[in-house]
């Protein structure tokens, strides 16, 4: 419904007529000042006396709810109506009060009596205002009444000419194929099924076109066919079934090859066209196809056939086209949407399976990924909140703002450290990377608590090898003081006799030295980097030499060593290191051991080629704590010795890629394994 | 045996003096740095020479290496150090020992005794490469 441009023309014809003027346009405030507080009751009464009239209450089919709505237009109406500009558009908008007066049915003798009852009001209103001056209400009433008198006209003539234009005769096949054309494209837009969509297709086609049969084919690009998804009146036939395929000269390459629709009013006389059998068995006569296509790409046929002769109106075939594009757009549309839930979901798993935790936050409430979970091992039920979150932290780090990004106007990253408790009690620390902007914030977090721990060790590893690099310079330094020492010591002795007291003493300098000098030799061994000289040996082998090597130690006592297990013990070792170690082990037990002392070794290899050592004295063997301990450096039990002999074992036997652990079993004897892994 | 000995410490000149007239030998020249090192061995020419590495002005290596040009006496080379390399891989050279400090008078003696032993054998006609 549109406004006919003659109504302008029409309307200054009007003003002219009641006589229009300035003063009219000028006053609309005043007249508005003073009737609006009465607007309310007018409304009021207004629908009052209409749910009074049948014919009147007719046309209001919604309720109580629509009066509302009504009321609320009618106070818009009243304001409009006093304080408009009449021009253009206020033609145009009481131009469609009347056109809407036909649609719903309203008589237009009601608008005219409703009309004189609102006037009435109005005017008995206008004559109450008692401050103003005769003249000045008698203008006011005038104006008034000219505003009533253009809105009616206007209104009264759209009301007719609507009228007229209704009268005309309609095409009612037409509105018919219009009807469900809309509805077929309401329900594609409301996001039918496709398979849905094309069975309503084919059932508006035999419905409006009168059809025997009709289907929609669904084209297969992989094999290039033309498979049945919908049918009516078909026989034999049934859905999937390849109905044709687009091949060169094929029927079907045919409907393709035309954008339009295609009627075939005889299918006898087209000798031309090589109908598909299945077609052909559906005793059709005649047939409209069209191809349903978006952009050259095919994405089916439909088709509706008749048994008889048919002349096609050139209406049907718009028909047949614009359902065809109907459906067009519904495929292309769900073609987008799978695409698009396709990466949402590829989007979806891309932040679920991040090796990493992300975190989403708006308005207090959080989104987690499956790493958050692992990291906190907390469910997402349980990270609903931020208030769930802070409750899994113990202490949270100084926040850092970077700042390179805090300047960053789409919002700043802040960098921080967590540090969590999970429900199993084990503390974490976590690293987390806040982007914040007006609106959320998007966390990414890692578990560093390995890295840390990796971190912390490397710093203490740097620390020692400072140390050990200033105690090995000392140690070298000392050299040459004792040195002199040593040559002072030996010139002294030169000076006294052998069994004199001044010899005694000179004796007790030289242990001191000696001593001395043992201790640095010690120190730096431990803090020199091992490099293995490794050969082919014979592990039980070097333990034997090893325990020659204590001879002078064991002289005069009741010692024995047994060797079990394998009788040879092929390894790649630095011989002069790992002999070493095992004299490192053997001296401790001839220390803390009183005759007589038994050493036990045990050697194995298990199938994975790691070679085992057991080595058991008769001891006392040594508590927990001191196994604990027992590989420190400068750790020691003896009132002799530096406390190194352990600690310089344990790192020859890790340069053998191996472990050196000591077994703590009080009472039963010293008991250390050593495990090295396989060697090919 | 004529030994002449360098040192830039006293303290170990002395010791040098005292304990190897001690062993029985004789020191007949004593050097505070490398130059005076290759003087005493052009007046003296010893049979052993006993230098400290590290000394001023000329090293005991750089002494040892000039005075091997003029004569093939053997040497005891001390040093609070790792042996250097050319001692280690040399096989063109006059007989060498190696010391690392501290030492003592026995390893001086059991060093002096291998040298000993060593000459009897040159003399006795078998060539037999040291340091190999």
């Amino acid at each position: 419904m549109s406004v006919p441009s003659d109504f302008h023309g029409r309307f200054e014809d009007l003003k002219r007529y009641i006589a229009w003027s300035d003063a009219d346009d000028a006053c609309s405030e005043e007249l508005l000042r003073r009737l609006e507080p009465y607007f309310e009751p007018i409304v009021q009464d207004f629908y009052d006396e209409i749910r009074k009239h049948r014919a009147a209450s007719r046309v209001i089919t919604g309720g109580e709810k629509q009066i509302q709505r009504l009321q609320a237009s009618l106070r818009l109406w009243l304001v409009d109506t006093l304080l408009a500009k009449h021009d253009g558009s206020f033609v145009d908008r009481r131009s469609k009060i009347g056109q809407q007066h036909v649609e719903i049915g309203l008589e237009q003798v009601y608008v005219n009596a409703a009309f004189s009852r609102i006037r009435g009001t109005l005017n008995g209103v206008l004559c109450r205002q008692d401050d103003l001056p005769f003249e000045e209400r008698i203008a006011l009433h005038q104006s008034l009444n000219r505003r009533l008198d253009l809105d009616l006209a206007i209104m009264s003539d759209a009301y007719q000419t609507e009228y007229q234009f209704r009268q005309i005769p309609v095409d009612h096949a037409r509105l018919k194929q219009q009807k469900h054309l809309a509805l077929l494209s309401r329900d594609a837009l409301a996001g039918e099924s496709l398979d849905a969509l094309y069975d309503q297709a084919v059932a508006h086609l035999m419905e409006t076109l009168q059809g025997d049969c009709a289907e929609y084919l669904e084209y297969h690009p992989s094999d290039s066919s033309f498979r049945l998804r919908s049918a009516a009146g078909w026989t034999g036939a049934a859905i999937d079934d390849v109905i044709g395929l687009r091949k060169p000269d094929s029927y079907y390459e045919f409907v393709c090859s035309y954008k339009e629709c295609i009627g075939i009013i005889d299918h006898d006389l087209r000798t031309d066209l090589d109908f598909p059998p299945l077609l052909r068995e559906q005793r059709v006569v005649s047939s409209l196809q069209v191809a349903v296509r978006n952009e050259g790409q095919i994405y089916g046929v439909i088709g509706v056939h008749f048994h008889n002769r048919r002349q096609f109106q050139a209406s049907d075939c718009d028909f047949l086209v614009s359902m065809a594009n109907v459906i067009a757009n519904a495929v292309h549309r769900k073609g987008i949407e799978s695409q698009r839930q396709q990466s949402e979901h590829q989007l979806r798993r891309l932040i679920e399976r991040l090796p990493a935790g992300a975190v989403y936050v708006a308005g207090g409430q959080l989104q987690v990924n499956q790493a958050v979970e692992s990291m906190t091992g907390h469910a997402r039920a349980e990270l609903a909140t931020l208030a769930d979150w802070e409750q899994l932290t113990i202490v949270e780090e100084q926040e850092r703002v970077e700042e390179s990004a805090a300047k960053s106007p789409e919002g700043k990253i802040v960098q921080s450290e967590v540090r969590i408790r999970r429900p199993d009690g084990e503390e974490r620390i976590i690293s987390q990377l806040k982007f914040r902007s007006a609106i959320d914030e998007i966390w990414l977090l890692h578990d560093i608590t390995e890295m840390e721990e990796q971190r912390r060790q490397q710093l203490q590893a740097e620390r020692l090898a400072a140390i050990g690099q200033m105690i090995t310079g000392l140690a070298h330094e000392s050299r040459n003081a004792l040195q002199r020492i040593q040559a002072c010591t030996e010139m002294l002795e030169l000076e006294f006799q052998p069994e004199s007291q001044e010899m005694k003493l000179i004796g007790r300098l030289q242990q001191a030295q000696d001593d001395l000098q043992l201790l640095f030799d010690e120190v730096r061994n431990y803090a020199a980097p091992i490099v293995l000289e490794t050969k082919p040996s014979d592990l039980a082998v070097l333990c034997r030499r090893a325990w020659e090597q204590t001879e002078p130690q064991r002289r005069g006592r009741e010692t024995a060593i047994q060797i079990d297990g394998m009788a040879e013990v092929p390894f790649q070792a630095d011989e002069f290191r790992l002999v070493q170690v095992f004299r490192n082990l053997l001296e401790n037990s001839l220390a803390a051991t009183p005759d007589p002392l038994v050493v036990t070794l045990l050697f194995e290899k298990s199938e994975d080629g790691q070679v085992r050592v057991t080595y058991q004295d008769n001891g006392p063997g040594f508590d927990e704590n001191i196994a604990k301990r027992m590989l420190d450096p400068f750790f020691t039990t003896k009132t002799k010795g530096s406390g190194l002999g352990m600690a310089i074992a344990s790192r020859i036997v890790e340069a053998h890629k191996g472990q050196i652990q000591p077994i703590s079993q009080p009472g039963r004897g010293a008991k250390f394994v050593m495990m090295f892994l396989g060697q090919d | 045996m004529k030994i002449v000995v360098a040192d830039d410490e006293p303290d170990m000149r002395d010791y040098f003096v005292k304990i190897l007239s001690h062993l029985g030998h004789e020191v007949v020249a004593v050097a505070g740095d490398g130059k005076a090192l290759v003087e005493s061995c052009r007046l003296k020419v010893p049979d052993m020479v006993i230098t400290d590495l590290m000394m001023p002005e000329l090293s005991g290596e750089d002494a040892l290496r000039q005075i091997w040009l003029e004569q093939a006496v053997p040497a005891i080379l001390i040093s609070a150090y790792q042996c250097p390399e050319w001692i280690v891989k040399a096989e063109a050279i006059p007989p060498v020992r190696y010391l690392n400090k501290p030492i003592n008078r026995a390893k001086l003696q059991s060093t002096l005794q291998s040298f000993e032993e060593t000459t009897t054998e040159r003399s006795s006609g078998e060539e037999k490469a040291d340091n190999s």
